[in-house]
């Protein structure tokens, strides 16, 4: 991946972070340089989308056991 | 103060009255006077609740295994009336009106909390170079970095500053600078440590865990903070086994898997004294084999996309309004921003944007989802492995001891997380232990890798490996 100037003005308006000076050039710097870690994962295919969709509130604390090793989080998607 | 002063020989000496606590703390805060300032090591002391406790205990007597034992507390873990900063700018002056469980529970058995240690902003960071306070240096050497993000937790037991301290680890921060800085680092299973009252980072990862200065000493810690805890849902509810009962030198025919994978890109002398360790481990009469986890190259990237996507939810709320310092604006939108400019470190507000960019549009399944799938391709293969193995092992950092000041590209730095992030990303437990030195004479560490909730193995191998050489008596 390649991130553009636009897409550091872009993020950064989402993330509601006010660039200063010289912010832009070193974050996209910085963020091309990360999207090199990135790369292995664009091998994986998602075969089922819909496991990922938004489950029902869990109430039963029994099930609570089987969910403790971080499965039970899902960070909500920022509609952009 | 010297490596000899664990919690096992600081409980016997005040047990025999060769000092009293209240003498015992007072020159622990001396060391602070001697050294606090040239490590670093922490932002907030607690002096006079800690003689004020040590006096008490002299007078009521020693009941528990903590009793009268000095331990710092990380500064992202909530002191009630005490400043919690987590390193950050942004909440300098949060004093918190409760106390985080693991807190409490060291409270109950008598603990004496000397402050709150110095860290890298919010969690982020791997050398203990990223405090909003100051910076920490490796007592072991003082030009060089201790490691992070737990870096003051690591450097304040190191130097004599505490007996103990609590860490904690995200993607290797109670792991690595344990490993800089000599000292036994525990990452508990996740879930296995309520993290009520710690100041969340990547809420799926966070773990507390102690950093000791011996194996028996990290069973005795996580005998007083392990547990279920009814604030925290993702806690366990698991029994909590005695850790101390299962430490024996005895590892015969254990079987050891090294991880291959590991071992790549690892710097040559780092590499010889962790194969050293592992020609241990075979004399002491451990069955070792190689074996491999395809998926670990996802693993860097998967960690990075995951926590960074979960901090750049968990650290929306520090906006100037709900929490933390507000800057100078004409509008809501620009008070915002501008509190966020002002008051967060650039490499938080780096892992921010990152996170926001990985959940923003198609980006969403273009990698997070891919890096959640990356996640159960670990777990599956771990879950393998460990059908055949009793415990792995590996190097705990893949690069020797930076220096302080040393200037690093961006993903250079991540990529010193290579070693610990995999092992997070599992859930899994695993303790660092001091195996040997660089070229620069500053410590290397060995990972020791334990399937979910077997603690007990992992400390068990961790403390006949310490042992290995000695005599029993």
């Amino acid at each position: 991946m390649k991130i553009s100037d636009k897409d550091i003005e872009y993020i950064a308006n989402l993330a509601k972070i006010d660039l200063r000076e010289g912010d832009k050039e070193r974050l996209q710097e910085d963020f091309n340089n990360i999207a090199m870690l990135f790369e292995p994962i664009e091998e994986i295919e998602i075969t089922n989308d819909r496991e990922y969709e938004f489950g029902e509130l869990r109430n039963d604390e029994s099930i609570n056991e089987i969910n403790t090793n971080g499965a039970l989080f899902s960070v909500p998607r920022i509609v952009g | 103060m010297t490596d000899f002063m664990t919690i096992k020989n600081v409980q016997n000496m005040l047990d025999r009255k060769i000092f009293s606590c209240e003498e015992f703390t007072k020159s622990i805060f001396e060391n602070i006077a001697a050294l606090g300032c040239a490590t670093g090591a922490y932002i907030t002391l607690c002096r006079d609740a800690a003689l004020k406790k040590a006096k008490q205990l002299d007078i009521e007597g020693r009941k528990t295994p903590l009793s009268g034992i000095p331990i710092g507390i990380k500064d992202n873990i909530c002191t009630k009336g005490v400043m919690t900063t987590a390193g950050s700018k942004m909440l300098k002056g949060f004093i918190p009106s409760y106390d985080a469980t693991v807190v409490e529970k060291l409270k109950e058995m008598d603990a004496i909390i000397v402050g709150k240690t110095n860290m890298d902003e919010f969690g982020m960071g791997s050398k203990g170079e990223k405090s909003g306070y100051k910076l920490i240096a490796n007592p072991v050497n003082l030009a060089y970095v201790p490691g992070g993000s737990s870096g003051g937790s690591a450097a304040a037991v190191k130097a004599g500053l505490a007996i103990a301290s609590l860490g904690s680890d995200t993607g290797g921060s109670i792991r690595q600078p344990a490993s800089f800085c000599g000292l036994y680092g525990l990452k508990p299973t996740y879930s296995r440590v309520s993290r009520y009252g710690l100041i969340a980072f990547a809420s799926s990862l966070d773990v507390i865990g102690p950093m000791c200065k011996s194996t028996e000493d990290c069973a005795i810690m996580l005998n007083a903070i392990a547990g279920y805890d009814e604030k925290d849902m993702t806690s366990s509810r698991k029994a909590v086994p005695d850790y101390t009962k299962c430490l024996t030198r005895d590892i015969k025919g254990l079987k050891i898997g090294v991880i291959t994978e590991l071992f790549e890109g690892v710097e040559e002398d780092i590499k010889k004294e962790t194969e050293n360790a592992i020609d241990a481990f075979k004399r002491m009469g451990a069955e070792v084999c190689e074996c491999s986890v395809k998926a670990l190259k996802y693993a860097l990237g998967a960690y990075y996309i995951i926590s960074s996507a979960e901090a750049s939810s968990n650290l929306s709320r520090y906006d100037g309004v709900k929490f933390g310092q507000r800057a100078e604006a004409e509008s809501l939108d620009e008070l915002y921003k501008n509190s966020r400019a002002e008051f967060l470190g650039e490499g938080v507000k780096r892992r921010i944007m990152l996170g926001t960019y990985v959940l923003s549009g198609d980006r969403y399944s273009m990698y997070y989802l891919k890096a959640v799938e990356a996640v159960k391709m670990l777990k599956k293969e771990f879950n393998e492995l460990f059908e055949a193995y009793d415990v792995l092992i590996a190097p705990t950092s893949p690069v020797r001891v930076p220096q302080r000041g040393e200037e690093w590209e961006v993903g250079e730095e991540y990529k010193m997380d290579k070693c610990t992030v995999a092992i997070s990303l599992a859930s899994l437990p695993a303790i660092s232990v001091p195996c040997g030195f660089d070229k620069n004479d500053l410590p290397v560490g060995i990972q020791i890798i334990g399937k979910c909730f077997d603690e007990e193995t992992v400390l068990k191998t961790s403390y006949a490996f310490e042992k290995r050489g000695e005599t029993s008596v």
